[in-house]
């Protein structure tokens, strides 16, 4: 596996190919990975930075709509002269400036019924960091039944929480949300440390699951609270009545 | 007995607190803990965490010390347990 990183990726991850349990099998991984991630504000943005300074080989950002002044306090792959323009092709801008040597597509829409099937199908892991449960649900529904590693990483004022998942072996987000929360608002309050803590989480979760290093906390929970700094994990169970990854799914 | 109940997300915005400690009676069950709090911390709390029927809303998660507890609430016996969390779902990006 070795020859299929370049001197370039040598010298590039040079660092990160001292890590004991990564070396160059581990970098030849996120090389010819896929990661899609959805979307790309306070918390997927982290996320796709992290992906693209780990060395993933292509990152597609999904994410619809223009970016607004009141996005800039958490949202770091924009640039405040970017204001009104798409919020998916200022992230990949950014992104291909910083690591000109990975792919990164935009895709300048959310995710729908119409085109989760296709974009994970197009992925070997999936960032979930949307702020509706719709959206969240759809992905999970896709990488269950595309048997897709999914990441998915939430926050709220200053907690957050991210649950890696493996369809097949550990809970799913239906398994443990049945239905769409009826008191979940798209508002929610937010400091952009705490978006960028859940998603560098999140995305050494996927960095180890794709890469084989370390062990994943799958079936696990990990949640912390940023106010007091108290994390936590927090062990998972299967539903076998889950309507997406159950007995009767 | 004595049991922490630690909150999270917008249930902790409504209490003011991360987490208090409670003095109940031994045998007492999940339900009844969750009609106790209700009683305690009023509307807003109850409708987030329960339903209509007065059953925990399905994707309210419960954990009991550090353990996800799946089961009927109404029999759950909360003796020997130290620490219950309540989290609401929360999807903030």
């Amino acid at each position: 596996m070795s020859e299929l990183l370049s001197d370039l990726d040598r010298a590039t991850y040079e660092w990160q190919l001292d890590v004991p349990g990564f070396g160059e099998e581990g970098q030849a991984k996120l090389r010819q990975s896929t990661a899609l991630v959805s979307r790309c504000g306070g918390l997927g943005g982290p996320i796709c930075f992290a992906l693209a300074a780990a060395g993933f080989g292509k990152i597609i950002i999904a994410h619809a709509g223009e970016l607004r002044l009141d996005d800039l306090n958490r949202q770091i792959l924009m640039r405040h002269e970017d204001l009104g323009k798409s919020r998916a092709e200022s992230a990949q801008s950014t992104l291909a400036a910083f690591n000109p040597a990975i792919e990164v597509e935009a895709v300048a829409e959310n995710i729908t019924e119409e085109n989760a099937a296709d974009l994970v199908s197009r992925a070997d892991i999936v960032f979930s960091a949307a702020p509706l449960f719709e959206e969240r649900f759809l992905m999970n529904r896709e990488c269950v039944r595309q048997d897709k590693f999914l990441v998915d990483s939430a926050m709220y004022n200053l907690e957050g929480r991210i649950i890696p998942i493996v369809p097949g072996q550990s809970a799913c987000l239906s398994c443990l949300y049945p239905e769409v929360p009826p008191n979940w608002k798209r508002r929610f309050p937010v400091i952009g440390a705490v978006s960028a803590l859940a998603a560098n989480i999140g995305a050494m979760e996927g960095i180890k699951m794709v890469s084989g290093l370390g062990t994943a906390q799958t079936n696990r929970m990990i949640y912390f609270d940023s106010a007091l700094m108290r994390f936590q994990t927090i062990e998972l169970k299967r539903n076998p009545e889950c309507r997406v990854c159950g007995n009767s799914a | 007995m004595k049991i922490t109940v630690q909150y999270t997300g917008q249930l902790a915005g409504i209490t003011g607190v991360g987490d208090e400690l409670l003095d109940l009676e031994e045998g007492t069950t999940l339900g009844a803990l969750v009609g106790q709090l209700c009683d305690r911390h009023g509307t807003n709390y109850t409708e987030l965490l329960v339903s209509g029927s007065g059953e925990l809303r399905p994707s309210t998660m419960v954990i009991f010390d550090g353990e996800q507890a799946v089961g009927d609430q109404s029999t759950m016996d909360l003796t020997g347990i130290k620490t219950v969390m309540l989290m609401t779902p929360i999807a903030g990006g």
